[in-house]
């Protein structure tokens, strides 16, 4: 008989491992680490600009949206993605994992498919977006104990629903061929929807803002609970991203029965 | 835990009953006006990859698992190890369900599939080992003594080191054997383990095979295209073709009774004279010759006996055909079933 | 002679697009929704005030309207060319009798034209339904193709320099990131340059960024003659610029795929 360590379905450590391999893997490439991090921090500066100029040029709110308010969705989204991209870089990659086939090599190893395949590859521009989001909240906002832990908690709700939405939008491929276009440009969109002031849309568009693009959940909640906290509003917003994260891990499963593990090599598109 | 042997009371290291895996893959026409069409109403066509295949393999056996390209090879070998979920069927591996069980099955077995490499690009295989060694959680005394005694029986020292994408393919398959023995699996599975390499390569990566196989006790269970492999390696064989098996039994046996001819080469000492019901010549030229004989029609004996009588008879050879012409015509002598060719389980 | 085949390059590459039926369509969702997303919150901008820097809502949601159809009509010459470099395949093209750089460039303008195309349509029903037609569209329309044409160019010239750096240094993304907020905003991409305080649009509106995106969709919305020459003369001098650069960039790096051997 031999000895093994306890055999877990994916203990927390291997998560360790994962950052600590990709991250080595990235340094291999010291320079275009570097480039890529400082790449993606300049990136989102860019957008502040628009919004500083646009603030100035109307010389008011937007609908109830103040400079700060705009800046603090920016400060969570960022990081919040930068924190997704970082821990579970995969969740954007699984349309090809599943069309290459390469899936099967998360199949032969003796850890539940879905953490193992999100945790073992890392975005290394992800730390550029992490970093820039904490800049950008401290610049924007008075560092309490109080706004710390709600952009702390703020942070880590956007990580979990974005990799949740990636999942479910990847998890398509499974269903319908390779749906990796579709699922980028809805992740795409969700993003785009949330890095403007949620108090512009009017109508149907709230309803799909708050159910199949999530952006209300991702930003315009926070911003709202972050002015001023309501435990209960807090606790329904913890309730929806439950069931989103729900529904992407189903989603998978469901997929992960069909799956054909084809040898596709995979085109451009 | 359970002690790893406490399942060897099953004899069999696979157990497959009736196994049936079909396909369906959209058509893909040419033009956008067929492009936008097959998005509202896509046409869909059913291929059966594999058709009610039934197999045993023991303990410490070798066997190889051939057949075209599109077989069903690589689609039996899935559902073998838990990637694909059957449509029908029982297949029992070590004991354990292949899909309902994949995680337990996933510590017992180890996999080679040639372009779903297990190592990290980037990074040298001495790095992809300890983080399959905590993959499979292995303790860190247990994985350093495993990890010198894989480096030192697949001599790849030297390479351990060096970033993967460095590496020649060859010095590749030898790291990506090991790393699949790290977990001391009880069954390793290959797929064209020596597809691509050279033969002095070719004839390294099976030695560590056989090796594997003798010193470890290890089942192997592995596809090729290369009749070398089969061979050299292997003790039995099944072919598969259409998704259905058509040949199953020693390599031995395949080559001496399956195909119902043998090869009969000649020096003599005068041009050959010779002419025989059922008797072909393939060559005859100044004083060699080649025949080729249909035991269906005549025996050996009757042949060598006819030759002596009417020849000078320097030196003679009767022999098997090669195997890949076997091969070759096992898999001419089945007939495609009526929907057409198959491959979606795109074995290249 | 020696243009026709860059023109086939051309032709084929268009042609070539309509094989991507999936990216087709979730690049004009995604440029449905993006129009939605600046229309509310512009009309939400405009309700306090009729006119911003003498532009009203129909103008600017049409300004809009272009400049995003130029940025997602974006070539995948980044990509190809990039990925040539990277994987040594370029050195194939060395040998091959045609300049590597015109070639990309032709194929790259093939693809963005044939996206763009559609694109255009899509944006003209979704800006007509959001704020209705924009005045002086058709009159506009002749010299308003001439430089989105040249803004499309200019943008594959971008490309293929940036993809040339892969010679030098492993990643070029953040180049390229760098390039799109530059035109995101000093190109006047968000909003037109007359909305930056006055030092800053007087800097940007010659900038080469302000020819792929300002001045083109500056050309449609607000008309004017001298504006359009502006906007031709500019176009015009960069690309010569640009093109120079990468032929220039590919010149050295040809020497240094030698020194290496290939």
């Amino acid at each position: 008989m031999r000895t093994v360590g306890r055999r877990r379905a994916f203990p927390v450590s291997l998560i360790g491992r994962y950052l600590r391999f990709n991250l080595a893997a990235a340094i291999e490439y010291r320079t275009a680490f570097l480039v890529q991090v400082f790449g993606m921090a300049l990136n989102n500066s860019a957008f502040i600009f628009f919004w500083l100029i646009l603030f100035e040029r109307i010389g008011s709110d937007i609908r109830g949206y103040e400079f700060s308010d705009v800046m603090f969705v920016w400060a969570i989204v960022a990081s919040g993605y930068g924190l997704a991209v970082v821990v579970m870089g995969n969740a954007s990659q699984i349309s090809r994992i599943v069309y290459t086939g390469e899936l099967d090599v998360y199949l032969l190893q003796p850890k539940t498919v879905l953490p193992n395949v999100l945790f073992s590859r890392m975005v290394v521009s992800g730390i550029g977006d992490f970093l820039y989001g904490i800049v950008l909240f401290v610049a924007t906002h008075p560092v309490t104990a109080r706004n710390v832990a709600l952009f702390v908690v703020f942070v880590a709700l956007v990580a979990t629903l974005m990799t949740a939405m990636r999942v479910l939008y990847h998890s398509l491929t499974f269903f319908f061929g390779n749906a990796e276009a579709f699922a980028l440009t809805a992740s795409d969109l969700a993003v785009s929807f949330v890095l403007y002031p949620g108090s512009i849309f009017r109508g149907p568009a709230v309803w799909l803002l708050h159910s199949l693009v999530p952006a209300a959940l991702m930003g315009y909640i926070p911003v709202a609970l972050f002015r001023e906290f309501d435990p209960v509003r807090f606790g329904l917003l913890i309730l929806a991203d439950g069931a989103i994260v729900v529904i992407a891990i189903a989603a998978f499963h469901l997929g992960l029965r069909r799956y054909e593990s084809g040898n596709r090599i995979g085109t451009r598109t | 835990m359970k002690p790893q042997h406490a399942t060897s009371a099953v004899a069999s290291a696979v157990s497959v009953r009736s196994l049936r895996k079909e396909f369906r893959t959209k058509q893909k026409l040419p033009g956008l006006g067929a492009a936008f069409r097959s998005l509202v109403h896509p046409s869909i066509r059913t291929i059966t990859a594999v058709d009610g295949v039934s197999f045993e393999v023991e303990r410490g056996e070798i066997l190889a698992f051939i057949g075209p390209n599109g077989a069903g090879k690589s689609t039996t070998i899935k559902l073998l190890t838990g990637i694909l979920y059957p449509d029908s069927g029982e297949v029992r591996v070590l004991g354990l369900d292949p899909h309902r069980e994949r995680r337990a099955l996933a510590y017992r077995i180890g996999t080679v599939f040639g372009q779903k490499s297990q190592l990290w690009f980037h990074l040298p295989p001495s790095d992809s080992f300890s983080l399959l060694a905590g993959i499979y959680d292995i303790d860190r005394e247990r994985a350093k003594r495993r990890i010198e005694f894989l480096t030192e029986v697949f001599g790849i020292g030297d390479l351990l080191t060096t970033p993967v994408r460095k590496l020649s393919l060859g010095q590749r398959i030898r790291c990506e054997i090991a790393a699949s023995l790290l977990h001391e699996p009880e069954i390793l599975f290959l797929d064209e383990p020596t597809i691509g390499l050279d033969v002095v390569v070719k004839e390294r990566i099976r030695d560590l095979i056989r090796t594997v196989n003798r010193e470890d006790g290890v089942t192997v269970f592995l596809t090729s295209h290369d009749a070398g492999d089969i061979e050299k390696i292997c003790r039995r064989v099944m072919v598969v073709n259409h998704g259905r098996i058509v040949w199953n039994g020693s390599v031995n046996e395949m080559k001496y009774t399956l195909l119902n001819r043998r090869i009969v080469s000649l020096k003599l000492e005068a041009p050959l004279v010779f002419s025989m019901e059922g008797v072909e010549i393939v060559k005859s030229k100044g004083y060699a010759a080649k025949l080729e004989v249909d035991l269906t029609r005549v025996t050996i004996e009757s042949v060598v006996s006819t030759l002596l009588r009417e020849n000078k008879i320097v030196d003679i050879s009767i022999a098997a055909p090669p195997l890949e012409e076997i091969i070759a015509s096992i898999y001419g002598r089945t007939e495609a079933p009526v929907d057409g060719e198959q491959t979606t389980d795109g074995d290249e | 002679m020696a243009m026709s085949k860059y023109l086939d390059v051309f032709r084929f590459s268009v042609r070539d697009q309509t094989a991507y039926l999936p990216a087709f369509m979730a690049r004009n969702l995604f440029f449905v929704v993006i129009l939605f997303v600046f229309f509310s919150l512009w009309r939400v901008v405009f309700a306090e005030s009729g006119v911003i820097a003498g532009f009203t809502i129909v103008q600017t949601l049409w300004y809009l309207t272009f400049t995003e159809a130029i940025e997602l009509s974006r070539s995948s010459v980044l990509q190809t060319v990039q990925a040539d470099v990277k994987d040594g395949t370029i050195a194939y093209d060395l040998t091959r009798p045609y300049s590597y750089v015109v070639f990309s460039l032709a194929r790259g303008v093939g693809e963005a034209v044939a996206k763009l195309a559609l694109v255009l349509v899509v944006g003209f029903v979704v800006a007509t339904v959001f704020v209705g037609p924009l005045p002086g569209y058709f009159s506009a329309l002749p010299f308003g193709v001439l430089v989105i044409f040249g803004g499309i160019v200019l943008n594959v010239l971008w490309h293929l320099v940036i993809a040339l750096l892969a010679f030098w240094t492993e990643e070029v993304m953040p180049f390229h990131w760098i390039l799109q907020k530059l035109v995101f905003i000093l190109g006047g991409m968000f909003f037109p340059i007359e909305f930056f305080p006055d030092w800053l649009a007087r800097i940007a509106r010659v900038l080469p960024f302000a020819f792929s995106a300002y001045w083109p969709a500056r050309t449609m919305v607000a008309f004017s003659f001298d504006g359009f020459l502006v906007a031709v003369v500019g176009q015009a001098i960069y690309i010569g610029v640009l093109l120079a650069l990468a032929l220039g960039i590919f010149a050295l790096a040809k020497r240094r795929v030698h020194a290496h051997g290939g």
